[in-house]
């Protein structure tokens, strides 16, 4: 982690609207003791996520995918004593992260571009899977609205055809 | 006996009364795009196709959910989700092939079919009786018959070409 924080980039995320609410930060970690992820993972922590970003800290924020792992559950935002929008503040941190290209951790429905979820997250998500289930990729791809749609645009031809 | 959804799209109208069916009975408001039975209507080919969640023996959202909110119910055999443990990750929307959870445009947490505690109002308002509540062993052989004599039609339309 570099020691050398870079305040520019703190202030870049405060300035959206939403996020601001992020700068009352008091680090009193209660997030991090309701938060649902916390409780599986032991590299992941809310409060270190505000603390990275409103410093600066580069190797957390632009290298990492520590920023990419938070569900947006709410969980925190309801419990926080300094009033944090938290899914506010993610959705600004990873707007911007977005503009600066960091885009490997995106996942895009293929049908309509929709930013659904991220690939951290999934990663998490499949080793809690017990060892005989086999995910397709393909289905991974498509957000939850579009999967329908998807998944039966590509039986419909052979509909009523004797077959399905 | 355990009684599961048998859903026919050929005699889907997409008139979408589940729907809104649906929606009143969990959701208090009549808004068909918050009830979780879901017609899906596809245009090239012009065709219905209610999607319902289809209670899984071995449900992946189940395995996958990060705080265990899904469990099922030893009464009615549905998987249900519990509202006060589910965080809305919609992870299980994600994995699921069937796209059985739907997402909740109000509150944006994924919700699935619970069948109403063993008395579904989808099928009471189903008027060309396109979802069905019957038993496991009868909806099975209502399949097979179907499957049966769309086959029996196939080798007819193939003989008759030959």
């Amino acid at each position: 982690m570099s020691v050398i924080p870079d305040l520019k980039l703190g202030s870049e995320v405060t300035q959206k609207l939403g996020a601001a609410s992020a700068r009352y930060c008091i680090q009193c970690g209660k997030c991090a003791s309701i938060c649902p992820l916390v409780r599986l993972r032991e590299d992941y922590s809310p409060t270190e996520v505000v603390k990275g970003v409103l410093l600066g800290l580069k190797d957390m924020v632009l290298s990492s995918d520590v920023v990419w792992r938070c569900l947006s559950c709410q969980a925190c935002t309801k419990i926080c004593p300094a009033g944090i929008k938290f899914p506010e503040f993610m959705d600004a941190l990873r707007g911007i992260l977005i503009e600066k290209g960091i885009t490997q951790y995106v996942l895009r429905c293929k049908r309509c571009g929709k930013n659904f979820t991220t690939t951290p997250i999934l990663e998490f998500a499949e080793k809690t899977l017990p060892k005989e289930v086999k995910v397709d990729a393909d289905y991974l791809m498509l957000c939850p609205e579009c999967k329908p749609y998807a998944i039966l645009n590509k039986s419909a031809r052979w509909y009523g055809k004797g077959i399905v | 006996m355990e009684k599961i959804l048998l859903v026919d799209p050929e005699k889907c109208t997409g008139c979408r009364s589940c729907e809104t069916a649906c929606s009143l009975y969990h959701e208090k408001s009549l808004n068909p795009s918050l009830g979780h039975i879901h017609i899906v209507k596809l245009e090239n080919s012009g065709l219905y196709i209610p999607i319902v969640c289809l209670q899984c023996e071995k449900p992946i959202c189940e395995d996958i959910c990060p705080v265990k909110a899904i469990k099922r119910d030893q009464k009615t055999g549905a998987v249900l989700i519990d509202t006060d443990i589910c965080v809305g990750c919609r992870l299980c929307a994600i994995y699921c092939p069937f796209a059985g959870p739907r997402i909740n445009s109000k509150n944006g947490k994924p919700r699935k079919c619970d069948l109403c505690n063993g008395d579904p109002v989808c099928v009471k308002f189903c008027e060309p009786k396109a979802i069905q509540y019957v038993d496991a062993t009868k909806a099975n052989m209502i399949k097979r018959l179907n499957a049966a004599t769309r086959l029996s039609e196939l080798v007819k339309t193939l003989l008759g070409t030959l």
